[in-house]
């Protein structure tokens, strides 16, 4: 399988009062042709960050693409023309927000809104647009649709909001789709819905789903490879089985921690890691995890870890400097 | 479209429940549609005339005094024309005028007789009395009604124009957009209007044009302002931002998804904007500066009723018109931020 989107060492930094802080460093990852990459980390990790930067969607007044690629179809992101990055949003690359509520327009009408993008991207023919769209809701499970496509968003429930996002997205035929925390603002019924969907979705139209969660459980059981974001950095990176079953990194091992287990009766109160996420002005010389790591040495204080494994699971730890380095 | 929206629905229904802002509403719209038709309900000028055997309708077309046996090519007195000789020795021959036959700069002072000036209280023939040149005062009310109105109409369209688009370019665009924009407002905040206006009227010559222009280069600063602040708001919305990600251009994002959204401060600020201008025309005429004479204004009749403070019709009808235009749009205006209000509250209670 070949890469569809590659990150090669990509760092951001934000721009405030004349100086530069990096929110993003040195970002490595790829999304293989089909595959769900899930990225997981706590809030303020810099998931979603990561997931604007891949289009150029964050402010580039505030962010500045500090250094590296984004290489989508081998060709580097960073140095598209305005025209060339409108026809990758929403053309090429596709997105699903976290709250249905907020990220459809109040006032406009279904229909009105999911044409948008096929109309802009594909043809103006808003006919066929309409079928199109017609077809896609059918597919992601909505019914009496013409009487949803003629419904404002406040009149629909969450569960369906999102399925209409879903189809929203899938109106151009992205080759990626980008998924940032998509269930987290519904019920847990529905979230499994929605990902049985996502998986059906992604077979038929072989599309790559770049999955964005800070629930490990759920992407464990979705993806196949994952990536542990902690800090503006890729902490552990490699193939589902090898992360969850062997987890090598301190803080991968106390976001495991955290789970409850279905079935344990044991009464013990569920791990959780002390402190929280620094901000990105007050990230910490040497390891960004030490201040909370419980396996924290001298040298983590001063040096910062470069990434080190193989390909199906690498970490950035001193516990596991000396063998095999391998950037990926 | 955006009336068929379930919110849009409700507030229009809150709004008519609402039944003092309501009817106001009614009441402002109905009697703004009757004064434009106001030529043909108060007017010197005959609706038909019947001469030696032919119908002729003046208000229509053009007909010279010698078409009526005059001798003169301009336009004839008709009320002189229905007593000449030649015109009313055929009862056959008639002029069919207005319901109220008086124009607005039509004085009767050939009808007064020898002890009795201008301006005369209200009696039989003219309900509201006239003014100090015989001029019939309801006419000229009725006249100044659309003439203000209108200006307050135009005026507000102007004012919303300038106002969206400056304040919605500050607001989306931010940063140094907004700060440079700001700073040249708050010059142009400063400086005195009613000096501007003196200055524009010396320069081109006191004209409705000239006074419209002038006032809208003021009036939309308010409305940026409230629009501003909307679009700062809404440009981080997060539909805003999905619309981005979906490759929607700047322009479209700005007019289909921010624009709509923004609407409601700018609905419940127009009834108040509409006070601001027929007072502030009142105001200028009353001090002489407004639509040159002889047009016909309320502010000019309480200008002429403070020269002469026994012709109570003269303040009293005018001010009293003024007032409840006022009152009733200021109702309109507290209907409409209701309806606009989540909370279920009334301020009648």
């Amino acid at each position: 399988m070949t890469d569809l989107l590659r990150l090669e060492n990509l760092s951001v930094h934000l721009l405030a009062n004349h100086s530069s802080i990096p929110v993003l460093q040195d970002i490595n990852f790829s999304v293989k042709e089909g595959e769900i990459l899930a990225v997981v980390g706590e809030s303020g990790c810099g998931k979603s960050l990561t997931s604007l930067a891949l289009t150029r969607l964050l402010p580039e007044k505030v962010f500045s693409y500090h250094s590296g690629k984004i290489l989508f179809q081998n060709k580097n992101v960073l140095e598209f023309s305005e025209t060339e990055l409108y026809s990758l949003r929403g053309g090429e690359i596709a997105y699903i927000f976290q709250d249905p509520f907020t990220s459809l327009n109040p006032i406009k009408k279904i229909k009105d809104q999911i044409i948008e993008p096929y109309i802009i991207h594909i043809s103006p023919n808003k006919k066929e647009a309409i079928e199109k769209a017609e077809s896609l809701l059918a597919k992601v499970g909505i019914t009496d649709i013409k009487d949803r496509m003629e419904a404002y968003p406040g009149q629909m429930s969450g569960g369906i909001l999102q399925r209409i996002s879903i189809a929203m997205s899938l109106m151009c035929n992205p080759k990626l789709l980008v998924a940032d925390e998509p269930t987290s603002a519904l019920d847990v019924t529905i979230q499994s819905q929605l990902v049985d969907l996502l998986m059906e979705i992604r077979r038929e139209n072989k599309m790559s789903i770049l999955f964005i969660s800070h629930d490990i459980g759920l992407v464990s059981s979705i993806s196949d490879r994952i990536i542990i974001m902690y800090a503006g950095q890729i902490v552990e990176s490699g193939t589902v089985d090898s992360v969850m079953d062997t987890p090598l990194h301190p803080y991968t091992t106390a976001l495991l921690g955290a789970i409850p287990t279905i079935g344990d009766f044991s009464h013990k109160r569920l791990d959780s890691i002390p402190g929280i996420v620094p901000a990105p002005i007050d990230f910490p010389k040497g390891c960004h995890f030490h201040a909370r790591c419980t396996k924290a040495m001298d040298i983590c204080k001063t040096k910062n870890p470069l990434i080190t494994g193989r390909e199906s699971q690498s970490v950035r730890c001193f516990l596991y400097e000396g063998e095999q380095t391998k950037n990926a | 479209m955006i009336f068929l929206n379930p919110t849009t629905r409700r507030r229009l229904a809150k709004f008519q429940k609402n039944r003092r802002a309501y009817y106001s509403f009614l009441f402002i719209l109905a009697t703004y549609i009757i004064s434009l038709f106001a030529p043909f309900i108060a007017n010197d000028t005959p609706l038909l005339i019947k001469y030696k055997g032919s119908f002729y309708f003046p208000m229509l077309s053009f007909h010279s005094e010698r078409v009526f046996g005059g001798n003169q090519d301009t336009e004839p007195n008709y009320k002189k024309l229905r007593k000449t000789e030649n015109f009313s020795e055929s009862s056959q021959n008639y002029i069919v005028f207005p319901v109220i036959s008086y124009g607005y700069n039509e004085n009767h002072l050939d009808d007064f007789t020898e002890n009795e000036f201008p301006p005369t209280a209200p009696d039989g023939k003219h309900m509201l009395g006239t003014d100090d040149r015989g001029r019939d005062v309801f006419t000229r009310m009725f006249y100044g009604y659309r003439i203000s109105m209108t200006f307050s109409i135009i005026l507000i369209f102007f004012e919303v124009i300038i106002g969206v688009v400056i304040g919605g370019m500050q607001g989306y665009f931010a940063g140094y957009v907004d700060l440079t924009v700001q700073r040249l407002i708050e010059i142009l905040s400063s400086i005195p209007f009613l000096f501007m206006i003196l200055i524009m009227g010396s320069f081109f010559g006191r004209s409705f044009m000239i006074l419209l222009i002038t006032y809208a280069f003021f009036a939309w600063i308010g409305i940026s302002y409230y629009m501003r602040g909307e679009f700062y708001k809404l440009r981080n919305a997060q539909f805003v931002e999905a619309a981005k990600a979906f490759g929607i251009p700047s322009h479209k994002i700005i007019f289909r998804h921010i624009l709509p959204n923004a609407m409601t401060p700018l609905v419940t600020f127009l009834p108040f904007s509409l006070i601001g201008s027929i007072s502030i025309l009142s105001a200028l005429d009353f001090l002489g500066y407004g639509i040159p004479a002889p047009n016909p204004s309320w502010g000019e009749l309480i200008g002429q009723g403070r020269e002469r403070l026994s012709a109570w019709w003269l303040i009293g009808f005018p001010s009293f018109a003024l007032f409840s235009i006022i009152q009733l749009t200021s109702f309109v205006g507290e209907g409409l931020r209701d309806a606009f209000d989540a909370k279920e509250k009334n301020s009648l209670k």
